[in-house]
């Protein structure tokens, strides 16, 4: 086997360049979105999980213990499989909080800037090694395929090929925070390479190597202690803890972090690859066993980690070696840019900005990208040096345990995120100074000790990372217990635990404006950065920029955190924020942010099922109930944030929810403001009555105050308060105007009474000038006695119809279908309605059917036609005629009153029947004449119609038609 | 999810001892593991929700 360097170097450097041009296309959006965003593209990007240990390490750890190879598969495919425990929720967290590595999520959590550096110190302890491994079986299997290549030369080449790479796609975005199609769509192709590589070889082993599947099974019972070897895997111990070391790999090693959460498109994509990553495990870890048989059966001289790309010379197939050579190439480069680039933003973030921060004066972006740059060339170049240490302390099944054991050691700390809300900081790195202590003594120490108690020969890794992982969690646990948790820490841990989410910190800021925030942060970021930041924020937030509400400058303040956590890191935001954007007053303790949490629940409630669904109905079912009752509802935060405001009191205010939630009391419009922040101010709970004018109208409202207890302890913090505002205006009008008719009864009575009494003197009267007409021949004084009869008939006609009126109410029920001349009816109208001097003087035409009859009683009739010509009255000008017309018809009798006034406005005519409405100033009128109209005309069987203006053009006049059925005798006369 | 990592658990116990069968087929271990990646499909395909 001899293959020219230069053909190795070709074809590597051809490969690599096709990475490029994927990852080039991809950016320049030549290839369709639809496969760009597929989620197996997402799914074969995390392949790059399947990096030289998969591929070649597999093969040795195969040939010591058996079916044990199959342990790493296993490991990192649970994590995937069972992700909504751990994966989900994690990816959750960074993309709400834009943290792009474990460092970040630590730091955020646990609310401290030396655990997102002691973590990150040991990831760099844990990754170079790795790295390391992946230059090292790259320049082993150059020179396994081409003896004369000179494998530091085939290292150095490779590197830094690897660093232009990673440095032209990893840091392409300014930003630090964009996603990197180029980069995911070049990895998910490097996994598919490999994929079909690995298959190919083992394919061709069966098929080429054994002659068949039969022929490799026959072979395989010539060989019983094979057969008897794979068997023998340790599945309780070795197994076990591999299988740990590669499930905490999923969220714990930087590159895997990076590819599942920073590079996800969905909730949809990690589901699938719950599925289709194990998948992919399953079908990379099949050629495994017949690759290493066939290296067997082929007598290869060379390391058995290395069958893979000596199986095809083995048998006459160059080709396949060098398709072997590129799988595992693809391998070793996809793991080596990603991690990378996982490890410059770690570095950058928690080792960097910590001590260096860029000033306003520079280009932030361009400074943190020269930066994440430098690393990236760093980190590639200290696993290049790593790598030449001496061979026999470095097998690389051994080197793969180093790594990943290291990264364990953040299993505690990071399930502690999700499912314990106890641990804090102290504990956290108590636990991980322990982990690592075992860690550093037992696995990593013996690399450089040539013999000895704790040489390489005499460890065993099992035991010693079994060790690490107990003496951290135990650590972990007691130091948490007993050390204080700040409030920072608890507030952490409350919105990283799975059963909350996000809630903010109440408090005032100190900026009350987005242009202050950007005047703020422009001393720490410059006034170009700060405005783009700011900007982007607003628009993440969806906030207005003149918005300066409470409730929306804290979102736009988490907002900004968060982006410039992907941007800095969350300790550098954190602080940042903190620094420049403070609350005036700080809270005593974090009180959540109803508000805040009813809009993420909104957000969220299509993911919700089950009991968490029911719950959320039933959130929803109580707030309707709020928003929905025919009271005004508000509810103000012990900080006098309005937190609610339901519809009733948005249509008594004019006031919309949207605009007023998140506003102070104070900062309320007249006469709302001094109405409530008097009314939370005073010490009563209940005021009644309170008046004010709002809208060119008098109102009066009832207000109701109770504290919201936030349990049902005695003396336990309140939340706020809720405040209900009972509009009772129209009760009130209601009132008024049944006093007034009560006091118009009595008036009636009064008058009715009165005219019962002037009656009998003017009866007496009526009969003495009765007498003095028939018993005196004098014809002066006959005439004379004859006018006082007649003054006197017309005083008692007077007097009976002022009687007859008064008495209207009670002859009502007792009212008969009678016959009733309508033309007699308008004449005694008339004569009612003149009688009022006060009155304007209107000139009355009176003209129609004499005889016309209808079916019903006469004072009822003569009620309606008062009020009708009342009215008609009081809307014309003085001395403007008004006509009242009575026609019979086919169709019975019509009744019309018509006046040149000043009509009906079409705002208030589908109101004018209703009782007690009135446009007529307060005590001129009841409002319950056309009321009255109305009921008696039903009553009659009749029906109404008012047509209002008459005259178009000038828009005035009113008539008021009433059409009756004809009385029964009249009717048939008519027949 | 619950109910997934019991079945898989059980499916873990029992197929041990079949792996392990003398006489078996060396490829037994992958044809458990994609059983449970079926059962892990499946599950993935009618819960599309956060609820454990």
């Amino acid at each position: 086997m001899n293959f020219e360097l230069a053909t190795l170097a070709a074809m590597g450097s051809g490969y690599l360049l096709l990475l490029f041009g994927i990852a080039w296309a991809t950016d320049r959006h030549w290839i369709p979105e639809r496969i760009v965003l597929h989620p197996l593209v997402y799914t074969l990007s995390l392949g790059v999980f399947a990096s030289v240990w998969a591929y070649y390490t597999s093969v040795g750890i195969a040939m010591r213990h058996g079916y044990g190879y199959l342990a790493g598969y296993i490991g990192i495919s649970l994590a995937f499989m069972f992700s909504p425990l751990l994966l989900r929720p994690i990816r959750q967290l960074t993309r709400t909080y834009q943290l792009s590595s474990l460092a970040d999520l630590i730091a955020f959590r646990y609310r401290s800037r030396l655990a997102g550096t002691l973590v990150t110190l040991l990831t760099l302890a844990a990754v170079v090694p790795i790295i390391a491994l992946q230059i090292r079986a790259v320049s082993d299997t150059a020179g396994i395929l081409s003896p004369e290549a000179a494998r530091g030369g085939v290292a150095v080449v490779f590197c830094v090929i690897i660093t232009l790479f990673s440095i032209l796609f990893g840091t392409s975005h300014r930003a630090g925070r964009n996603r990197h199609n180029g980069l995911v769509m070049a990895i998910a192709f490097e996994s598919l390479v490999k994929l079909v590589a690995f298959l190919a070889v083992g394919a061709f082993a069966i098929g080429a190597g054994f002659g068949g599947p039969g022929a490799m099974q026959d072979w395989l019972q010539g060989r019983p202690d094979l057969l008897e070897d794979l068997r023998a895997a340790d599945f309780a111990g070795s197994f076990h803890v591999l299988a740990l070391l590669f499930f905490a790999a999923a969220v714990a090693m930087p590159h895997m972090f990076y590819a599942t959460f920073n590079e996800n498109r969905s909730l949809k994509a990690l589901a699938f690859a719950s599925w289709c990553l194990p998948l992919y495990f399953l079908l990379i870890s099949l050629p495994v066993l017949p690759i290493l048989w066939a290296g067997l059966l082929a007598g290869a001289e060379v390391p058995v980690v290395y069958f893979p790309v000596v199986i095809g010379a083995a048998w006459d197939a160059p080709w396949l070696s060098l398709l072997a050579y590129l799988g595992g190439l693809s391998a070793a480069s996809g793991l080596i840019i990603v991690i990378t680039l996982a490890l410059s933003n770690m570095c950058l973030n928690h080792l960097i900005l910590p001590l260096q921060q860029p000033s306003a004066r520079d280009d932030i972006y361009r400074w943190l990208l020269r930066r994440r740059r430098l690393l990236i060339t760093l980190v590639i170049w200290a696993g290049f040096l790593f790598h030449i240490l001496p061979e026999k302390q470095i097998g690389l099944d051994f080197i793969t345990v180093l790594g990943f054991s290291a990264c364990l050691q953040f299993l505690p700390g990071a399930l502690a995120i999700l499912y314990w809300r106890r641990g804090n900081a102290r504990g956290f790195m108590a636990g991980l100074a322990g982990g690592a202590a075992v860690w550093f003594w037992f696995i990593l120490l013996p690399l450089f000790l040539e013999a000895g108690p704790l040489s390489l020969d005499s460890v065993a890794w099992r035991e010693a990372a079994a060790l690490s992982l107990i003496v951290n969690a135990i650590l972990f646990a007691i130091v948490s217990l007993n050390s204080n948790t700040s409030n920072a820490e608890r507030h952490a841990a409350e919105i990283c635990s799975l059963d909350t989410l996000k809630h903010g910190a109440r408090g005032g800021l100190v900026a009350k404006s987005p242009a202050e925030f950007i005047e703020s942060l422009s001393k720490p970021l410059g006034d170009k950065v700060a405005g783009r930041e700011v900007q982007q924020a607003l628009q993440d937030a969806g906030i207005e920029m003149d918005d300066r509400r409470p409730f929306a400058l804290r979102l736009l303040r988490a907002r900004l955190e968060a982006n410039l956590s992907g941007l800095m890191g969350p300790s550098v935001a954190q602080d940042l924020i903190d620094r420049y954007l403070p609350y005036g007053v700080a809270p005593d303790q974090p009180r959540s942010d109803v508000t805040l949490i009813e809009s993420r629940i909104e957000a969220y409630r299509s993911n919700l099922s089950g009991l968490a669904a029911e719950l959320d109905s039933l959130r929803r079912y109580h707030r309707q109930m709020l928003l929905e009752l025919p009271l005004g509802v508000c509810s103000v935060s012990v900080d006098r944030e309005i937190v609610m405001w339901n519809r009733t009191l948005e249509e008594l205010t004019g006031i919309q929810e949207s605009e007023v939630v998140g506003l102070r009391i104070e900062e309320l419009d007249q006469p709302w403001r001094e109405l409530l922040v008097d009314f939370i101010a005073g010490e009563t709970d209940h005021a009644h009555k309170g008046r004010f004018e709002f809208g060119g109208r008098r109102r009066t409202v009832n207000l109701h105050k109770a504290l919201i207890e936030r349990s049902m302890e005695a003396g336990s913090p309140h939340e706020g308060m809720i405040v209900l505002i009972e509009d009772i205006t129209e009760t009130e009008d209601l009132e008024a105007g049944l006093a007034h008719s009560a006091r118009l009864a009595s008036i009636g009575q009064l008058a009715a009474g009165i005219a019962h009494e002037i009656g009998n003197p003017v009866t007496g009267i009526a009969c003495l000038a009765q007498t003095i007409r028939d018993e005196y021949q004098d014809e002066e004084l006959r005439n004379l006695a004859n006018q006082i009869v007649e003054q006197t008939d017309r005083t008692s006609h007077i007097l009976q119809s002022l009687m007859n009126f008064a008495h209207f109410g009670e002859r009502r029920a007792a009212a008969q279908q009678e016959s009733v001349n309508v033309f007699a009816c308008m004449e005694e109208a008339a004569t009612l309605i003149s009688l009022d001097r006060k009155a304007r003087k209107v000139e009355l035409v009176l003209e129609g059917d004499r005889e016309a009859e209808i079916a019903g009683d006469s004072q009822r009739l003569l009620q309606v036609l008062v009020n009708l010509i009342g009215n008609a009255r009081d809307a014309s000008r003085p001395g403007a005629p008004i006509r009242v017309t009575c026609r019979t018809g086919g169709n019975g009798v019509e009744v019309t009153v018509e006046d040149e006034g000043t009509g009906i406005s079409p705002a208030i005519r589908d109101r004018i029947f209703e009782p007690f409405f009135t446009t007529k100033e307060a005590g001129a009128g009841t409002g319950l004449g056309l009321s009255l109209v109305y009921g008696t005309v039903e009553d009659f069987k009749g029906d109404i119609d008012i047509i209002s203006p008459v005259d178009r053009v000038q828009g005035c006049g009113t008539r008021v038609v009433l059409q009756f059925p004809p009385a029964k005798g009249h009717s048939e006369n008519l027949a | 999810m619950l109910i997934l990592i019991v079945v898989l658990y059980l499916l873990f116990l029992l197929s041990i001892d079949w792996i392990t069968q003398a006489g078996g087929a060396w490829y037994r271990p992958h044809l458990a593991a994609l059983a449970a990646i079926a059962v892990v499909a499946l599950t993935v395909r009618e819960s599309d929700s956060d609820e454990f």
